[in-house]
């Protein structure tokens, strides 16, 4: 492929089309064909092909059923809409929908371009109030410009009004006497079908798409509804290659769309019928190998078949199509960038703009980057390929796509069979138990309501009250066939207890489920699936991540307070750090039996600290794997009598202490009298050695923490001085290159090189020594006092700060910025704060969004 | 493993001497023997003894997997094995069907799996519920392969046939639902399926001498299902009886028993055994592989 596309990219286009596209799209267009004649005649319902894509959706359709011998699809006509015309054409019926999809098209452009757009084609009306100033506003404030129904709004209204009478004709005339509406479309999120479901609520709107997948604000109400028909998933997926999609549907988008303009609005026509006025444009539509080369190579596919016309044939050699699409998606190698560089896509709506989907490596503006280009590209994986040389691109796409360092460097092969064939129970579930029935209960309720159900629930009863569990166990509605009790008769502790109720048993996995704890319905599902798979072949359990709840037993009951995340920063399990303490719960810990035969299971010595001592022995023998969804729960009752119902955690706080020493004690003694594990001595000798490295390592870095703290305390001034600076510079020259933000950035990093003595930004502010630079640290505390003027920073040395991107440079907003506001009004720029690609909203406005336009947001 | 029939199932074990009572019963294999064995006549007459403590007038059974007994082939590889035979009947019914001949069974059961999927996602809800209905499988499948009408009749004739030659009467509880009926009982059928009580009823009459059951339901029909819970004050309100009076036995444990319980049905359990189900995953196992040399990958719909 990389050799045609460097001879020839049109031609290269074409076999793409031809060889790799063209099964794919058989295979939709079969499952296609078959969806549409059952609504037709099981449902009854009126299929409309959604412009612009249904155009030449239906005209490959056609060739194909006339490829395969298939009855073609009739009595399904063309849609001529867009989602602007949708917009415009439910105004009357649902305005505030209408009213929501204009806003997010529009938030950060002004109404006037709004104004423009929404009449593309006609112009502005003549006697449009040019000079409203509601039109320099910004779409985001859209509702109100409405609410206040000013002399623009009521021109844009007022088409609006007659868009949508037009509009409902037309769809009246359309559906008929029809309840069920077909549409058939590309993709992805159905915003079309939504507003039109929204407005016609008499009526049952169904899609049938190529795919769908959407975003966290998607709104999925009618998701059912809207049929994906090759994938239905937000995100790519490796071992479902045509989910590459996702990372790229401009592919199919493209391919799919005729030449010729949106419709975006209705007329009537002479003999009185409504029509689009564009839609004669677009059937002109005539792709030709030119022109079109990939659709003409998928074409020729339809056209030929050369894999078979059935069902399955094309299954399959869609199947062998799919994982080099997907390659080519995601880690495209810069000559096969060349596939799609020539896409253009329009900006939709009503914009004239035309956005490619890469763009050229090189600076757009002054504080462009490769990074930026990335982050902007239609298309990252292929811009990536564009900005960097092969060896630093695929690294880079790699994480773009979310996939391993393996992943197609062999060819693709469909995931291994995931059936597990058990000649026992897969999963011993151990809970101990004494007499607390409330809390029993609840861990019944929890084991019976996993997803998971191939267990043996052992509970063992540790000398309590037996007919008391056997009661709670009949009153609770679980799984009671699946239940082994166990009674202790008396009370031989904790750990024996786990071991009697594991060793009564045989299974492939054991999971400690105390009976104060609980799980998520997954946690076994998911467990369990981590050790089948592939995974189960490096580690020899595996834990999720928890949740601490806080709760209190009250009279009424068990009351939760509060649930955190418990020690959230476990990502993996060192031995070492399991050496300084026991970081995660036994309710979270799902292992293989085999590892606990080996080890000789729980120390029964132990009243306490038993799990860590078991847990260190455990990771001597094998690794244990993270699952990074909190699915276990750990409860505590650190509220209200902790005595009476306290774990032994909050409870028996002094006892962790005591047997902490006694544990490394033992492990050390057994070691050195010749029994044991000399290599656990060793370890926990060094885990306490490493513990009170790190409580001083904490201290220290608590103090230098508190530096930027104590920076920040003086924020206020500094910001003060800022403005006392710009007010000098402008007093002496006359309003300056630099506003009230480039002063505190000069100044906040000024101060962080002072502290940090960072040499390579001193020199360069001529500060050739420590005591001229605690001299003007000086100066800006003296400043900030009301002593002096503030330091004078020349327009270079301002300039020379606010460019400089270091780390322990980063962003902090002034005191003034709203960082809250503005990280919530703008999502993609807190999907990229939280990412930790930028450090702060207030970076991210300092340097891009106050040239996109976006709003700085002061605190009032 | 144990199976479960009611409540009271415990294993109670001392760990001083090891000396448990336990309430066992007989596993399918017992069952399916057709030798009637101290152990399955033990369960029939606890079973009988529970019916009349609680006062139950109407028996229920789940149909296929409880009171039909199937083999251990998997669902995914039964949909293929009734491809084939689908396939020579349309032959021997249409020799002059052209298309016939390119045919492959593996077509007929992908357009089935098509057809599986449309029913279910598209056939309008009834409180909230969808099912399936075989012949809105069966009108897909026809228009995705370009089979004439009558074709969709020879496909049903086939589905009937292929069920009732695979399917067993479960002896135990056609006993028990026989001497029920003889002290003045109801006894009825109750299925989460695709197929419709008239079907189902045929399939019925295939595999049994003497049907047992004196109504049958079908979520095919009523939409309403056993897995939503709902099914069941429909049939009270159709069979007239209270929630109490009714003891339902099934393989399932969220539509035959925990459902069924929360309606205020007695419910037992009747699981499938690990034994069977071993077959069947592995039979399963077998024919994801082969249809993955066929280059059909099949783990999205393949199941046992």
């Amino acid at each position: 492929m990389q050799e045609l596309i460097a001879k020839n990219a049109d031609h290269a286009r074409h076999e793409f089309g031809r060889e790799l596209l063209g099964p794919v799209v058989a295979d939709y267009l079969y499952r296609l064909y078959g969806t549409i004649r059952f609504f037709q005649d099981v449902r009854k319902a009126r299929v409309l092909f959604v412009s612009r894509a249904g155009i030449r959706i239906r005209r490959a359709l056609d060739t194909f059923t006339q490829a395969t011998g298939l009855p073609p699809v009739e009595d399904a006509p063309d849609f001529w809409i867009s989602r602007l015309m949708v917009a415009k054409g439910t105004w009357r019926r649902h305005r505030d929908n209408a009213i929501a999809v204009l806003k997010g098209e529009f938030y950060h452009h002004t109404l006037r371009e709004m104004a423009e757009a929404m009449f593309r084609h006609d112009g502005l009306p003549p006697d449009f109030p040019q000079d409203d100033p509601w039109l320099e506003r910004k779409g985001k404030e859209i509702e109100a410009f409405f609410a206040e129904n000013g002399p623009a709004a009521q021109v844009i209204a007022a088409h609006f009004e007659d868009q949508s009478r037009l509009f409902e004709e037309y769809f009246t005339d359309l559906a008929g006497d029809r309840d069920t509406i077909l549409l058939v479309d590309t993709g992805w999120a159905g915003t079309a079908q939504r507003l039109l479901a929204d407005a016609w609520p008499e009526k049952t709107f169904w899609g049938a798409y190529f795919g769908r997948y959407g975003f966290e604000t998607t709104d999925r109400r009618y998701w059912p509804n809207m049929i994906g028909l090759v994938f239905e998933q937000d995100t790519f997926e490796y071992e479902k290659p045509e989910t590459c999609v996702v990372l790229h549907r401009h592919m199919i988008e493209h391919l799919f769309e005729p030449h010729g303009p949106s419709i975006e609005r209705l007329a009537r026509s002479d003999a009185g019928t409504v029509f689009a006025p564009e839609a004669e444009a677009v059937r002109a539509d005539a792709p030709t190998a030119a022109t079109d080369p990939m659709f003409t190579g998928v074409m020729t596919y339809l056209a030929d078949l050369p894999d078979g016309g059935s069902l399955a044939a094309l299954h399959a050699a869609a199947g062998r199509a799919w994982p080099e699409i997907a390659r080519i998606v995601t880690l495209p190698t810069r000559e096969e960038t060349a596939l799609f560089g020539h896409i253009r896509r329009s900006a939709d709506f009503g914009k004239t703009l035309m956005v490619p989907l890469l763009l050229p490596p090189e600076d757009r503006f002054e504080g462009d980057s490769p990074e930026r280009r990335i982050q902007d590209s239609l298309w990252q994986p292929g811009q990536a390929a564009l900005e960097y040389p092969r060896d630093l691109a695929e690294p880079l796409q790699r994480r773009l796509a979310g996939l391993g360092p393996f992943d197609f460097k062999k060819p693709w092969t469909p995931p291994a069979v995931n059936v597990h064939i058990r000649q026992r129970p897969a999963v011993a579930v151990i809970t101990r138990t004494l007499d607390r029935p409330m809390f029993l209960k609840r861990a019944l309720e929890s084991v019976a309501a996993q997803t998971f159900d191939d267990y043996v629930h052992v509970i063992v009863s540790d000398g309590g009250d037996i007919d008391l569990v056997r009661d709670t166990i009949r009153d609770t509605e679980c799984r009671h066939n699946r239940i082994l009790l166990i009674d202790n008769v008396e009370n031989r502790g904790m750990e024996a207890a786990s071991n009697i109720g594991i060793r009564a048993v045989d299974s492939d996995y054991i999971v400690i489920h105390d009976d104060d704890d609980s799980w998520e319905p997954a946690y076994l599902e998911k467990t369990v699936a981590f050790l089948d798979g592939p995974k189960g072949e490096i580690y020899g359990g595996v834990i999720s991540k928890s949740m601490y709840v806080s709760e209190e037993v009250t009279r009424e009951g068990i009351k939760v307070h509060a649930r955190v995340p418990y020690h959230g920063w476990v990502e993996n399990v060192h031995i070492m750090e399991m050496a300084i303490q026991n970081f995660f719960p036994p309710i979270a810990f799902l292992y293989k039996r085999e590892i606990y035969d080996r080890i000789g299971g729980y120390n029964e010595a132990y009243p306490v600290l038993g799990d860590w001592d078991f847990n260190l022995r455990f990771l001597m023998e094998a690794d244990i794997g993270v699952l990074p969804e909190p699915l276990a729960n750990y409860h505590h009752r650190d509220r209200g009598n902790t005595h009476l119902f306290g774990n032994s955690v909050i409870a028996g706080r002094d006892k962790h202490v005591e047997y902490a020493a006694i544990v490394r004690n033992r492990l050390t003694r057994n070691a050195l009298q010749g029994g044991g594990n000399a290599s656990i001595a060793v370890l926990v000798g060094i885990g306490l050695h490493l513990d009170a490295l790190r409580q001083e390592t904490r201290r220290i870095q608590q103090r230098t923490e508190e530096m930027p703290g104590m920076i920040n305390a003086l924020a206020n001034p500094i910001q003060e001085l800022a403005r006392k600076q710009q007010n000098e510079m402008e007093r002496q020259s006359g309003p300056g290159l630099f506003d009230a933000d480039d002063y505190w950035v000069a100044m906040t990093r000024l101060e962080r090189a002072v502290l940090l003595k960072d040499w390579s930004v001193l020199r360069k502010l001529g500060v050739k020594d420590i005591s001229r630079g605690r001299l003007l640290l000086m100066k800006l505390g003296l400043s900030r006092k009301g002593f002096e003027k503030p330091p004078r920073l020349s327009a270079e040395s301002i300039k020379f700060l606010t460019q400089l991107r270091k780390k322990g440079y980063e962003l902090e907003p002034p005191p003034d910025f709203d960082e809250e506001a503005y990280l919530s009004r703008n999502p993609d720029v807190a999907a990229v704060v939280a990412q930790g690609k930028l450090h702060s909203g207030f970076e991210h406005y300092y340097y891009y969004g106050k040239k996109e336009g976006r709003k700085r947001i002061s605190r009032n | 493993m144990n199976h479960v029939i009611d409540k009271d199932y415990f294993k109670y074990k001392t760990v001083d001497d090891v000396n448990y009572t336990e309430i066992n019963i007989a596993s399918r294999e017992i069952i399916t023997n057709k030798h009637k064995s101290t152990k399955t006549s033990d369960i029939e007459n606890r079973i009988i003894q529970y019916i009349r403590e609680n006062d139950i007038k109407v028996l229920s059974f789940d149909v296929f997997d409880t009171y039909l007994l199937r083999n251990s082939k998997p669902e995914a590889a039964r949909y293929m094995e009734l491809s084939n035979i689908i396939l020579k009947r349309l032959k021997d019914s249409l020799p002059h069907q052209e298309r016939l001949s390119t045919l492959d069974p593996a077509d007929i059961c992908l357009a089935r799996i098509a057809g599986m999927q449309a029913t279910y996602r598209t056939r309008p809800r009834v409180e909230g519920c969808g099912e399936g209905e075989i012949r809105e499988v069966i009108a897909m499948q026809c228009r995705l392969i370009g089979l004439p009408a009558q074709a969709e009749d020879i496909l049903l004739e086939a589905e009937i046939a292929y069920e009732a030659e695979n399917l067993s009467e479960n002896t135990l509880l056609a006993r028990l639902a026989r001497r029920f009926r003889k002290e003045g009982g109801k006894v009825i059928l109750v299925s989460d399926m695709y197929l419709g009580a008239d079907i189902i009823a045929e399939i019925i009459h295939r595999v049994v001498k003497r049907p047992v059951h004196q109504h049958l339901f079908s979520s095919a029909d009523m939409v309403v299902s056993k897995r939503s819970g709902k099914i069941f004050p429909a049939i009270e309100r159709i069979l007239g009886h209270a929630p109490r009076e009714f003891l339902h036995i099934g393989d399932s444990w969220t539509g035959d028993v925990e459902r069924p319980r929360k309606a205020g049905w007695h419910a037992m359990h009747f699981p499938i055994p690990r034994t069977e189900l071993n077959k069947r995953k592995a039979a399963l196992a077998e024919f994801i592989r082969e249809m993955d040399e066929k280059g059909i990958n099949t783990r999205a719909w393949a199941k046992l």
